[in-house]
């Protein structure tokens, strides 16, 4: 597996000083391969420090990825020893929070979404209402859907759209996590509800589908600067579309992480 | 001449003059034997300054100047014979080094200049570049002093030199050789080592993460700082550049923070755990060194308090039965530790408790508490956890 290219979106709605959302790209080339962690995190803003606890997630994954995560790799563990250390991380960023709430006398919570890369594998983890999209080119390419979009995640939301579950104020101890192959040629997007809400699947589909199209039958030459065009690329594309998340729903924070798998 | 030394062999021909390497039979050692034509315009200058500059300065890592021979039409120095590669050949064969790597041989450059600097009258080498050092057993030594000067008095219009792109811009506009022309083209060769590119003077200095992305922000700065087209707004010392650099150095071995994300999470290793970092961003408002920090050291002291006070073995009752089911306890690293009923951990790491899954039953409810005794008072705490085993 070959990480092509990543990008990241990360905006404060219009008049909200403080972004509640948060997210993380951590790409690193170990000699076991390369490996990537991204997480979005959205704070639910009608409770206290949910800034805090979105950046507490995000950071507390982070760190597990520089410290645990790093060594099970180096150890070529099974997936399901990775399986259980997810879960133990969710367990412990959950207590965490519990504990935060019981000392400040006050309820905080966040949504987590995220995704490991591992060698020909992801694992995904998941709690709240924010998606992980995978974005794949179609065999057969129906009339005008070149590209074939679908969910990795689902809402822990009612059928009146509340939150059910979340990192967190909810008191869960489970997370949704799961484990999938990794598929060459494959766009992941993470993102919080005021991003895709405000696109639609089809439209994010529209705009970084196109991403996926590498040069056949030419060899590809990976430099520095174009792996740094390949991100600023990424980048604006994300940027439209959270401009144009903004634009639909101003109130929401924004933040999406996308990764792009490319050719073994 | 002739009956003391030997030409063994040309080493370089540049446009003030020849090297050569020699040997005394005298003292039966080589020396390298440096050829200034006095003739052309400025080389009397360039010689003078030389001499000048070599006769004051004693230091490891700078030639010895032992001997000077006049000619008709030249002047030759005989000087101390260095042995290594020079940077420039270096960057030609392998390219851009490691960001780690220029550090460390920026900070060694900095030391010679900051021992030039220092010197009474304070002397600028003028013609800092990679062609200029030598690296021998990993020691930087810093070669051709023909431009050297001392820091009041000298200017462009006294037949000082440049190279195109290392050389200062005020420099081709006459303004005073200083420090600071120095520190401009200090930058340019720590922009040459991290990118192995030769700074481009109609260019001008662009910042080395669009060359090469993986470079940390802070040395980019150190680059575009030193090489700040206004002198005023370049580092003031190179002791100024030595403690940036030598801050980052420390990062590299004991990270604290790149890139946006704290860096205490990289603990890069030598050898095996060693890993190179493609892009790392983290992005967040949350403020963990306010309520989330304070609340994380709480509960340290509270596990730390909990844990010199002694746990007993967690029970797990089934249904109505009490059972006492041996667990895996693990510290905060993950690593197993030893574990007997009635066991007291003398850890400040935080515990963390494993039961088996096989345990559990589908379909049923389990109780699982956790019992804690402070040994000093007997206090008696406890903590239950429901499991719903799916």
């Amino acid at each position: 597996m070959r990480i092509q290219t990543t990008g990241v979106y990360w905006s404060a709605a219009a008049g909200h000083g403080r972004n509640q959302d948060s997210l993380s790209l951590q790409h690193i080339c170990l000699r076991k391969g390369e490996c990537l962690l991204a997480a979005v995190c959205d704070g639910i803003g009608s409770l206290t420090a949910s800034q805090e606890a979105s950046g507490f997630v995000v950071h507390c994954l982070t760190d597990w990825f520089y410290h645990e995560g790093k060594n099970l790799i180096l150890q070529n563990s099974s997936r399901e020893l990775f399986l259980l250390a997810l879960q133990r991380r969710f367990c412990h960023i959950q207590e965490t929070l519990r504990q935060f709430q019981i000392t400040q006398n006050s309820e905080t919570g966040t949504t987590l979404s995220a995704l490991l890369l591992i060698g020909n594998r992801y694992y995904l983890i998941h709690i709240g209402d924010s998606r992980i999209y995978r974005i794949r080119k179609r065999k057969i390419p129906i009339y005008r859907q070149k590209y074939h979009i679908c969910r990795l995640t689902e809402d822990d939301k009612d059928q009146e759209g509340r939150l059910l579950k979340c990192v967190g104020v909810s008191g869960e101890d489970r997370a949704t996590i799961e484990t999938g192959r990794l598929l060459p040629q494959t766009c992941f997007l993470l993102c919080t509800d005021g991003f895709y809400r405000g696109n639609g699947k089809e439209r994010i589909g529209q705009v970084l589908g196109p991403l996926l199209e590498m040069p056949k039958g030419e060899k590809r030459i990976r430099t520095a600067q174009a792996a740094t065009t390949e991100h600023n690329i990424f980048d604006r594309r994300l940027e439209l579309l959270g401009e144009q998340a903004m634009a639909a729903a101003s109130k929401d924070h924004m933040a999406a992480v996308g990764i792009i798998v490319g050719a073994r | 001449m002739d009956d003391r030394y030997r030409v063994i062999r040309k080493l370089a021909e540049g446009g003030s003059g020849e090297t050569y390497l020699i040997w005394d039979r005298r003292l039966a050692q080589n020396w390298v034997m440096k050829r200034i034509r006095t003739g052309r315009e400025g080389g009397e200058e360039a010689v003078r300054r030389e001499m000048t500059a070599l006769q004051q300065v004693r230091r490891e890592g700078i030639p010895v100047l032992a001997d000077v021979y006049y000619e008709r039409d030249a002047v030759c120095l005989i000087m101390e014979y260095m042995t290594g590669v020079s940077l420039e050949e270096l960057l030609d064969r392998e390219g851009a080094m490691k960001e780690a790597d220029a550090i460390r041989y920026a900070l060694q450059i900095a030391e010679l200049l900051e021992f030039l600097h220092g010197l009474p009258g304070g002397l600028v080498h003028g013609d800092l570049k990679p062609a200029n050092l030598l690296l021998s057993q990993g020691r930087m030594a810093l070669l051709d002093f023909g431009g050297a000067v001392f820091q009041y008095g000298a200017s462009a219009a006294e037949g000082y030199f440049y190279t195109p792109g290392y050389g200062a811009p005020e420099l081709e506009k006459g303004g005073q050789v200083t420090v600071l022309s120095d520190i401009y083209a200090f930058g340019a060769t720590l922009f040459s080592l991290v990118t192995g590119d030769r700074p481009d003077s109609d260019r001008g200095m662009y910042p080395v993460r669009e060359q090469n992305p993986s470079l940390s922000a802070a040395l980019e700065q150190i680059v575009l700082r030193c090489t700040n087209e206004n002198p005023r707004e370049r580092y003031a010392s190179v002791g100024e550049v030595k403690t940036k650099l030598t801050a980052l150095l420390l990062q590299h071995k004991n990270p604290g923070r790149l890139g946006g994300i704290r860096k205490r999470l990289l603990p890069e290793k030598e050898g095996k755990h060693r890993f190179q970092t493609v892009r790392c961003v983290l992005l967040t408002e949350g403020n963990f060194r306010g309520k989330g920090g304070t609340f994380l050291r709480c509960v340290l002291l509270l596990l730390t308090g909990i844990c010199l006070g002694g746990f007993a073995a967690p029970k797990a009752a089934h249904a109505a039965q009490m059972q006492i089911l041996p667990v895996s306890v693990r510290n905060g690293a993950g690593e197993k530790l030893l574990v007997d009923f009635d066991a007291v951990y003398y850890t400040k790491e935080n515990p963390i408790f494993e039961l088996p899954l096989h345990y559990f039953e589908p379909g049923r409810q389990y109780r699982v508490t956790i019992r804690q005794e402070e040994q000093e008072n007997g206090t008696v705490r406890e903590r239950s956890f429901v499991i719903c085993a799916g």
